[in-house]
């Protein structure tokens, strides 16, 4: 499944949910929040959102900052 | 703790009236040790991208460890719209009610968008969160701020980053003089000295990033940040004298050795 991750083609080989797609590009769910198309999706979701084709993905983590 | 010394904010108590932010650091084992030599109870973190593909440099996990309140901030956010969805991301990260908005849409003096500041902490404030606003030291902003529902005012003490202390004294009193939330001074801080400073004039507590994470032994530095700031506050509580234009003498005048009639 063909997405688009931080801005990026991303090529998706894996079941399809945020759970997946987050195991596929080493990011730890309780690390990081997602947003598909906009939305945020709440970390207790992120087993059961089924990601679609063409879906923009947006995976965000804490940096550091003042 | 004793209830003297508490800091208390979004109905909160805090142990230490010094905030510090993660930014700049040289590696994340100088930022934990510092962060530990600070004594902060609250520590300010930005959100950013996830690096796909590279190793995890995670940040919430050695800070959980800590023990402190992580405090999202929006930079990054060029608009009242992106603050308040950076803010929900962040809650939906950090679990906490806390969040530092700041929206400064100028890279050259970083100065905060009053205006979409204030529609962002509105909004953030109906929604629940403890909004901690980064701002102009402007008397008026600051009183409209709280009303809307702010738990703090973080007015600037200069510019971020730049080290120029308390540029705005004059205008941080006049905000300290009518706030009913605390005054928290947000950036610009370089020496304790300053911090200090701020908190002897009524200030509730200081937010210092560059000046602890830029020092030459930023360990070092967080923990005399940490003691000014509790001389600053004790200051403040024991009740400076007043300024005299005249001489008042601290010896007595009279009774000297070498009178001569005697």
């Amino acid at each position: 499944m063909r997405l688009r991750v931080n801005g990026e083609e991303h090529q998706h080989a894996g079941g399809g949910t945020v759970q997946e797609l987050l195991a596929e590009i080493g990011a730890e769910g309780n690390r990081v929040a997602v947003m598909v198309n906009d939305a945020i999706v709440p970390k207790a979701e992120f087993g059961r959102v089924r990601l679609r084709e063409g879906d923009r993905v947006e995976v965000l983590a804490f940096m550091g900052g003042g | 703790m004793t209830m003297a010394t508490t800091f208390m904010l979004g109905g909160v108590a805090f142990e230490s009236r010094l905030l510090v932010g993660t930014g700049k650091f040289s590696s994340r084992e100088v930022m934990v040790e510092a962060i530990r030599a600070s004594g902060a109870s609250l520590v300010t973190v930005a959100l950013r991208r996830f690096n796909v593909g590279r190793e995890s440099d995670d940040l919430l996990g050695p800070l959980q460890k800590l023990g402190v309140t992580v405090v999202p901030n929006t930079s990054g956010a060029r608009n009242a719209m992106e603050a308040v969805r950076a803010a929900m991301l962040g809650r939906e990260l950090s679990g906490s009610r806390f969040v530092k908005v700041e929206i400064h849409p100028n890279p050259h003096h970083l100065m905060p968008d009053p205006l979409e500041t204030y529609e962002a902490c509105k909004a953030l404030a109906k929604e629940g969160f403890a909004v901690l606003p980064y701002m102009p030291a402007d008397p008026v902003l600051a009183k409209r701020l709280e009303d809307v529902g702010c738990a703090a005012v973080m007015p600037l003490g200069s510019a971020i980053g730049t080290g120029h202390g308390l540029a705005t004294a004059e205008m941080l009193r006049l905000i300290l003089e009518d706030s009913q939330v605390p005054v928290i001074v947000d950036a610009g801080l370089r020496a304790p000295s300053e911090a200090a400073a701020a908190l002897e004039m009524g200030c509730g507590a200081v937010l210092v990033n560059s000046a602890i994470a830029a020092a030459g032994d930023p360990v070092a530095m967080a923990a005399a940040f940490a003691a000014a700031v509790k001389a600053g506050y004790a200051a403040r509580q024991a009740g400076l004298m007043t300024r005299r234009h005249a001489a008042v003498a601290t010896s007595p005048l009279t009774s000297f050795l070498n009178t001569g009639n005697g």
